[in-house]
C-alpha cells in the first residue's frame, strides 16, 4: 500500500490546476473545502489523496504535478 | 419486490409516487438550526471516504462489518441512487416540476471538473439554491419539460447511466447522469462492493439470433456486464452484473437488446445491489 501526500502550501488547488485528478487511473484524489461557512460559497478547496489503497504507484500524478507537491511513499 | 416500492410506493414504483415529490422535509430541519446533509455533500462524501479507509485498515472483521453498515445506512438515507431507464425518466419528468440542471458534485470531488451541468434537481430543493451555493456551484439552469427530455436523450446517447436520487429518504431529489468511475456511488460500489448504487427494475437481455456480434454495445456498459463471446460469435450480458440502465441498447443497430422486468426472473428479483446475495 502507498501513502499519498499532497503539500497544500505548494498545490494551486483542484479547480485551478487539477491535473492529478485527470491522470489518476484509480481516482485516489478527493477535492473538498478546507473549512466551510454555512450558506456561503467556499474557495479554499484542497486536494487529499484519500483512497490510497487503490494507488498502483504508477507515478503519473507525481510526474504531471507542475509544483512537485505530490509525494508517494510505500508503506507496509 | 423492491423494498422501497413496498414501503413508499403506494402500489407504484417509489419514484413514480407523487407523494414522494411533495413532502416538505427541509422546513423542520432549518428551524432547528440543522442543515440537511445535501448542503454539505462534500463533507458527507469525505466522511464516507474516511469510513472506507478505516474499514480498509481495520483488522477486526466485526468492527469492519459495522463500519460498512454505518456507511451504507447513511448513504441510503441521504443519497441513495437507483438506476432508471429512459422511459422511466420521461415518466418522472411528467410529474416533476420545476426542473433545473446543475454541475455534478461527484465530478467536482473526484475529477476536479466543476463545469458541466449534468445533474438534475426537482421541486422544493431548488428553493435552496441561494442558501446552498456550494452544492449548486456554478448555478442552476431551469429547463422546460421538453428541454429536459432532450437533454436526457442526449446524455443517453452519450452513454451516461441515469439514476434517480434522494435528498432524504424517500424524497425524490432529481436525476444523476453517471459514469464509472467518476461517480462516487459507482466508484465505491465497484471498488468495495458496498451497497451505494441500486439496480433498476429491469434486466437487459440479448435476443440470440438478432445479435450480429458487432461489439458496439460492450464499450457502453459502465458495470462490466457485457462481453463478447467468440464461441457464440455474439455479445453476452451477465444478468448478475447488469444494472438494467439500457444504455447498451442505444448502440445496437439490430435492435437485439431488450429490457425485461426484473420480476420476470425469480432469482434476480431480490438482487438490487452491486454485491450479490451469498450463495452456497
Amino acid at each position: 500500500m502507498y501513502k499519498i501526500e499532497v503539500k497544500n502550501s505548494l498545490c494551486e488547488g483542484p479547480f485551478i490546476c487539477g491535473k492529478c485528478f485527470k491522470v489518476c487511473p484509480s481516482l485516489v484524489f478527493f477535492a473538498h473545502p478546507k473549512s466551510r461557512e454555512p450558506y456561503k460559497i467556499t474557495n479554499n478547496w484542497i486536494v487529499t489523496g484519500i483512497f490510497a489503497d487503490q494507488c498502483t504507484g504508477c507515478m503519473r500524478c507525481v510526474n504531471i504535478c507542475p509544483k512537485n507537491a505530490i509525494t508517494i511513499k510505500e508503506t507496509t | 419486490m423492491c423494498d422501497w416500492c413496498m414501503e413508499h410506493g403506494d402500489g407504484k414504483k417509489w419514484y413514480l409516487n407523487i407523494k414522494n415529490y411533495t413532502k416538505d422535509f427541509f422546513g423542520p430541519l432549518k428551524e432547528k438550526g440543522k442543515t440537511p446533509a445535501i448542503s454539505h455533500l462534500e463533507e458527507l462524501y469525505f466522511q464516507l471516504a474516511q469510513i472506507v479507509m478505516s474499514w480498509v485498515n481495520e483488522k477486526n472483521p466485526e468492527t469492519a462489518t459495522n463500519l460498512r453498515k454505518l456507511a451504507e445506512e447513511r448513504y441510503q438515507l441521504y443519497g441513495l441512487h437507483q438506476v432508471v431507464t429512459l422511459e422511466e425518466v420521461n415518466q418522472i419528468l411528467d410529474i416533476a416540476s420545476p426542473i433545473a440542471k446543475y454541475a455534478c458534485p461527484c465530478e467536482r470531488i473526484l475529477r476536479a471538473k466543476p463545469e458541466e451541468k449534468r445533474c438534475f434537481s426537482f421541486g422544493m430543493s431548488l428553493d435552496f439554491v441561494r442558501e446552498w451555493p456550494d452544492f449548486f456551484r456554478g448555478g442552476v439552469e431551469f429547463l422546460s419539460k421538453e428541454e429536459a427530455r432532450e437533454c436526457m436523450e442526449k446524455f443517453d446517447e452519450q452513454g451516461f447511466v441515469h439514476a434517480v436520487y434522494i435528498y432524504k429518504k424517500p424524497i425524490v431529489g432529481g436525476f444523476c447522469n453517471c459514469e464509472a468511475p467518476s461517480c462516487y456511488a459507482i466508484k465505491i460500489s465497484r471498488e468495495r462492493g458496498w451497497n451505494f448504487y441500486k439496480r433498476s427494475h429491469f434486466v437487459a437481455n440479448i435476443e440470440d439470433n438478432k445479435c450480429i456480434g458487432c461489439k458496439k454495445c460492450i464499450s457502453r456498459c459502465q458495470f462490466g456486464a457485457v462481453s463478447y463471446s467468440p464461441t457464440l460469435n455474439r455479445a453476452v450480458i451477465d444478468p448478475w452484473k447488469c444494472f438494467g440502465c439500457g444504455v447498451c441498447r442505444v448502440a445496437c443497430e439490430n435492435d437485439a437488446i431488450k429490457l425485461i422486468p426484473r420480476e420476470n426472473f425469480p432469482s434476480l428479483n431480490n438482487v438490487w445491489w452491486y454485491s450479490l446475495p451469498e450463495k452456497k
